[in-house]
């Protein structure tokens, strides 16, 4: 009853706050990105190739194998001209004898890494087939997982509008509710009163992961809407406990601050930290031990596969464990801050 | 029974005492009023009386038993008042006093019955940042009441208000005190404890000097004067005598002999002239 009370309080003034128009406006704008952003804006590359060879090796080749180059130049004029007219292009050019073909690839304007690996790759094969040399070296592939499809650009970014953005927002709006509490002396009428540290706590998790889960919600409304199958309940799942962990761990820190200007900069630090794992999502070659240590690394890869590739998502139970043990703990520091700092000043 | 024994605080723990040394006792359904100047210790003890303030020397029983004893239900019993309002700005009148009900196990007053008590029952519906200081002190009165306490704890809880206002108040703090409340009260105006209280300490630099029914204090402490005007040239003039002294006695009757006396009243010192003569210091 004490925490129910607390918590309908608590919504009525995240209401009155503006917090709720908060969160309904950044969902609107996640909305907007996922709704109108394309699904890849990979620009296409043509290529230009001239077989300088002799006997027209590289020609040849091709078209015993079944390797279509998309254009041949007749001769190099024609080649630079093409070359100069259209910056997209890759030119391809062979030169040398048959036994020692060599392949110059070029290009007007920088062009993805892995649009030249392949056709690298394409040309390595072509010149051991007009070598005469046979098919490359097959090698055996083992999967690990099923093969996962890459994800579209406009939903690779839905976990982490979810995840940070709820992190963000259960740490720093748990912030504003103390400090305005402590301003107000509200704090002091509660104390003199049978509340306690734990209704306190638990309305204030109750509103904020709500929140979360009414914002995760919608945003993975919009994802369905383009074509996501995400596992709702497992992904909602993820998202209330990272909500609640940062919720939690956000109380008990501001518990420690006199004010929001107090609390600012060691805030901001935490935020940033939190943000850290980001940049592994964004290039995964990019993962530390430290940086795997911070929740909020499990929480987005989790939500990653729960949203993008439910059937890669298997692996989901370890991840899961460590968000609770991490939101067990932040509950105890939680409780400790409030109960022995909060609550006592 | 209410017992305070050799009270200390020392806010800062470099030895100076906000609270030295203080003692008393509060018989159920009293009213028990600290009187004394802002800074005096009067908010402090009654932050160590509620467990607000840690009790860092000294003892505080609740019909015997040890505040530090006592658990949650302690702050079922109680009703604090704070001199500076401390309310939701963002709810309602009417939604303070519901969501502090929600806090408490038993069973708590109507929040509109009370709203209408404190005569505040047409700005109910308005939040609570709206209302003037007066309309602010007097919900915070009201969420002091709303669990039907037995002991109360009112922190100046007429400043600010306007006369009509006060009164009001002051009406239904005796109307607890007789409904068998025991009513803890600070205040430094002397005119609301002298009608309220049964007994009545006067703190100091965290010290009590005196502690006594109002009225025997004045009788112990005050003197009782003679006001008299007389009509001179047209102007009213007054003189205050003094019985107790021969030469203001003799100088009444001269000038009631003269028929120059136009009025005759009697004066009994007032709580803060007696304040005053202990203390050296005034109650504002």
């Amino acid at each position: 009853m004490n925490a129910l009370a607390q918590m309908k309080r608590d919504a009525i003034l995240a209401w009155r706050n503006g917090h709720v128009a908060v969160v309904v406006a950044i969902m609107a704008v996640m909305w907007l990105l996922i709704l109108l952003l394309p699904a890849s804006m990979e620009r296409r590359h043509g290529e230009l190739a001239l077989d300088l060879s002799e006997g027209a090796v590289l020609r040849r080749a091709a078209e015993e194998n079944g390797v279509g180059l998309a254009a041949l130049a007749a001769d190099r004029e024609e080649f630079e001209r093409r070359m100069a007219a259209d910056a997209s292009l890759i030119g391809v050019v062979a030169s040398g004898a048959a036994g020692s073909l060599s392949v110059e690839i070029s290009a007007g304007e920088r062009i993805p890494e892995r649009n030249l690996a392949l056709l690298r790759a394409s040309m390595d094969e072509l010149l051991r087939l007009a070598r005469g040399s046979g098919s490359g070296g097959r090698f055996s592939v083992r999967r690990l997982g099923p093969e996962a499809e890459p994800a579209p650009l406009n939903l690779v970014g839905v976990p982490i509008f979810l995840i940070f953005e709820a992190g963000i927002l259960g740490f720093l709006l748990v912030a504003v509710f103390v400090f305005q509490e402590k301003q107000e002396g509200t704090l002091k009428a509660y104390r003199a009163a049978p509340g306690g540290p734990l209704p306190y706590i638990a309305a204030k998790l109750g509103v904020f992961v709500g929140l979360s889960i009414l914002y995760g919600a919608g945003v993975l409304a919009a994802a369905a809407v383009k074509g996501a199958r995400p596992d709702w309940l497992a992904a909602l799942s993820a998202l209330a406990l990272s909500s609640a962990f940062m919720t939690l761990f956000g109380l008990g820190f501001a518990s420690f601050s006199r004010n929001l200007s107090h609390w600012f900069f060691p805030g901001l630090a935490v935020l940033l930290l939190n943000i850290v794992p980001f940049f592994s999502y964004a290039r995964p070659a990019f993962s530390p031990a430290w940086v795997k240590a911070i929740p909020s690394y499990d929480a987005v890869f989790l939500a990653r596969d729960l949203i993008l590739d439910p059937a890669g998502a298997a692996g989901a139970a370890g991840p899961f464990m460590r968000l609770a043990v991490w939101t067990g703990a932040a509950a105890l520091f939680c409780y400790l801050a409030v109960s022995r700092r909060l609550l006592k000043e | 029974m209410i017992e305070v024994n050799s009270l200390y605080h020392d806010y800062e723990g470099k030895g100076t005492k906000a609270v030295d040394g203080i003692s008393f006792e509060i018989p159920d359904g009293a009213i028990f009023g600290f009187l004394g100047p802002s800074g005096a210790g009067k908010s402090t003890v009654q932050g160590i009386m509620t467990g607000l303030l840690k009790l860092q020397e000294g003892s505080v029983r609740y019909d015997g038993r040890d505040i530090g004893a006592m658990g949650r239900e302690f702050f079922e019993r109680i009703g604090v008042s704070f001199e500076h309002p401390n309310l939701y700005g963002k709810l309602s009148g009417y939604e303070n006093l519901k969501y502090f009900a929600g806090l408490f196990k038993g069973p708590t007053e109507d929040p509109m019955e009370l709203l209408k008590l404190v005569g505040l029952a047409d700005a109910a519906g308005r939040r609570a940042a709206a209302y003037s200081k007066g309309m602010k002190q007097r919900l915070v009165f009201a969420r002091a009441l709303i669990n039907r306490p037995s002991i109360l704890f009112l922190d100046e809880p007429t400043s600010g208000l306007d006369p009509s206002a006060s009164e009001r108040i002051k009406s239904l703090i005796l109307k607890k005190r007789d409904e068998g409340c025991t009513v803890f009260l600070t205040t430094h105006n002397m005119r609301d404890a002298d009608r309220l209280c049964d007994t009545v300490a006067f703190l100091n630099a965290g010290k009590i000097v005196a502690m006594d029914a109002p009225r025997e204090l004045k009788l112990k402490y005050g003197a009782q004067s003679i006001k008299v005007e007389r009509r001179t040239d047209g102007r009213v003039e007054a003189e205050t005598l003094f019985p107790a002294r021969e030469a203001d006695r003799a100088r009444l009757s001269e000038l009631v002999a003269s028929g120059q006396a136009e009025t005759i009243h009697s004066q009994e010192a007032s709580l803060e002239e007696i304040f005053i003569r202990l203390t050296g210091r005034g109650l504002g």
